[in-house]
């Protein structure tokens, strides 16, 4: 365990020298935001006070909050590094390391994206506070069973995009896969809270892992129930099971496949 | 005069072509980046059926109006991408000096670095164009001018890109600002004017100018009127030659950086 906490300091600490690079990408995310945020404000223009249960200023909290974690677990760390580790070849050094890569990567994961999350979740508060105004239902407690569950929710996405990268074992590039799933993301979990979908999305969004990396915290900060709280975090440790058997056979078949010339 | 600007067509036209026979090399991973941009941007409608089912219009627009939208600027973006990715590295280029190779070339710089590179799943973004197009606004007349409205977008787009890149000559890492802002140019396009204040409306039409890469082409394929056809020529002739006096202006401000490098 010591050595994987020593690997997320050292890409923490470097993660902090980068911290500017990810200053100017606040500037696309926040336009982004604005856009969707018009969007919104649009679709409510009319005499709806409520859609499907949601206030207008709920709605643009749901969506600044599903937002936070889709740009604040976009290290490159789980996507482009793991991709080019196996594509280059790089990977048969890291095999012989003495620990674990798929635990390795999702360390280094951890530590680079936490810079970026707190970043993207002050700008992020700061454009609801000011075009949707304070939630009236968060509290303290809302704040404390609120942490787990995003870091949860960053971890499962961080483990997802390895998952995926792993598929460069077979598959010449990874990278129309990843962007696949982001967009089953940012449709079905970040766009829209599932209660605006049919009821056959619903049940299958709400059996997915965008019921713990999108929904289920956007939605806990809304409406800081205890009762979902313990549902999300449950779905969550569930889907993180899952994920960790999938990238345990995945690696292992993998990495059986792997040849190594020499020179 | 007119030679040159016949061999610079030339030399561009065989330069896309070898890039799309280097691209083609590997079928598998071509066929399936190109599949999978289908997909990504396909599942965008979902986005629209399920606004359309909470209003049923926006603002004056239906599905169909909108999808003319995503029609326009995937068909202009997938464009500039196949013909014009290399632009989109000239950050890269002018930070780590790798621009000499361009240089030392009897060719036009801007012409030759644009056309250097091209992005395999960016003919996903063109087939969709033209899918959405046909699915859901279908008429030879509207295949033809959208056709024509792509090729202006496209233009319209990589002009914009090479401004932005362009910065990077003054101001060393600019490319991060380039990316947020190349983005926002695209999210101002697939998206309804209607929906945009006014403020925000005078920006796409002037600093990100979204407005005529896809908004003016969607209002055309509506409703043709030959005034702001001659606008949105007038602005793309415009935007081309701002772009090129930018290039050359930053030109003269890249130093290199004395790399040894062989390009085929």
């Amino acid at each position: 365990m010591k050595k994987y906490l020593n690997v997320a300091k050292t890409t923490f600490n470097d993660s902090i020298q980068y911290a500017t690079s990810i200053i100017f990408r606040i500037g696309g995310f926040t336009i982004t935001m604005l856009i969707l945020i018009s969007l919104w404000n649009f679709i409510y223009s009319g005499n709806d006070n409520l859609i499907n249960g949601y206030s207008l200023k709920e709605m643009i909290w749901y969506l600044l909050l599903a937002e936070i974690i889709t740009f604040g677990s976009g290290s490159k760390v789980a996507t482009n590094e793991v991709k080019n580790c196996i594509k280059s070849g790089n990977i048969a050094y890291q095999v012989t390391k003495p620990y674990s890569y798929p635990i390795y990567v999702i360390f280094k994961f951890i530590a680079d994206t936490f810079i970026r999350f707190i970043i993207f979740l002050l700008v992020a508060t700061t454009l609801g506070l000011i075009f949707a105004g304070p939630l009236e239902t968060f509290n303290i407690q809302t704040l404390i069973i609120s942490i787990p569950v995003f870091f949860l929710a960053v971890l499962i996405t961080g483990m997802t995009r390895i998952l995926i990268s792993l598929s460069s074992f077979w598959v010449e590039d990874s990278t129309p896969f990843q962007n696949v799933y982001s967009k089953i993301i940012l449709i079905f979990g970040v766009f829209f809270p599932m209660e605006m979908f049919p009821s056959i999305i619903r049940t299958i969004v709400r059996f997915s892992p965008i019921y713990g990396v999108s929904y289920g915290p956007a939605k806990l900060v809304i409406s800081s129930s205890f009762t979902l709280f313990k549902e999300v975090i449950l779905s969550q440790i569930i889907i993180i099971i899952v994920i960790s058997i999938l990238i345990s056979i995945v690696y292992r078949k993998g990495a059986r496949k792997l040849n190594v010339n020499g020179g | 005069m007119l030679t040159a600007v016949k061999n610079n067509f030339k030399i561009m036209f065989l330069s896309i072509k070898y890039n799309l026979m280097r691209c083609m090399e590997n079928n598998v991973a071509f066929m399936t980046s190109i599949i999978m941009m289908i997909f990504n941007n396909a599942s965008f409608i979902i986005q629209w059926l399920t606004i359309f089912a909470l209003k049923e219009t926006v603002g004056s627009y239906t599905l169909n109006d909108v999808m003319l939208f995503w029609a326009v600027s995937s068909g202009s973006f997938g464009l500039a991408h196949i013909l014009f990715n290399g632009i989109h590295k000239l950050p890269d280029y002018i930070e780590e000096g790798k621009l000499d190779a361009y240089l030392t070339m009897p060719k036009n710089v801007l012409c030759y670095v644009a056309t250097s590179s091209l992005e395999p799943s960016a003919f996903g973004d063109l087939i969709y164009g033209y899918l959405a197009l046909i699915i859901f606004n279908f008429s030879i007349k509207n295949i033809l001018l959208y056709t024509l409205l792509i090729i202006l977008g496209s233009l319209i787009f990589t002009s914009f890109a090479v401004i932005l890149n362009s910065i990077t000559f003054f101001i060393f890492r600019f490319s991060y600002v380039t990316e947020a802002l190349k983005e926002v140019f695209l999210n101002g396009c697939l998206y309804p004017d209607v929906i945009f204040k006014r403020a925000v409306k005078i920006i796409f039409f002037t600093l990100i100018p979204s407005a005529f890469a896809s908004w003016i082409p969607v209002h055309l394929l509506m409703n043709f009127s030959l005034n702001k056809f001659l606008i949105l020529i007038i602005f793309t002739i415009f935007i081309i030659i701002l772009a090129f006096i930018v290039f050359y202006r930053g030109l003269k401000n890249y130093s290199s950086s004395n790399l040894m490098g062989i390009r085929g």
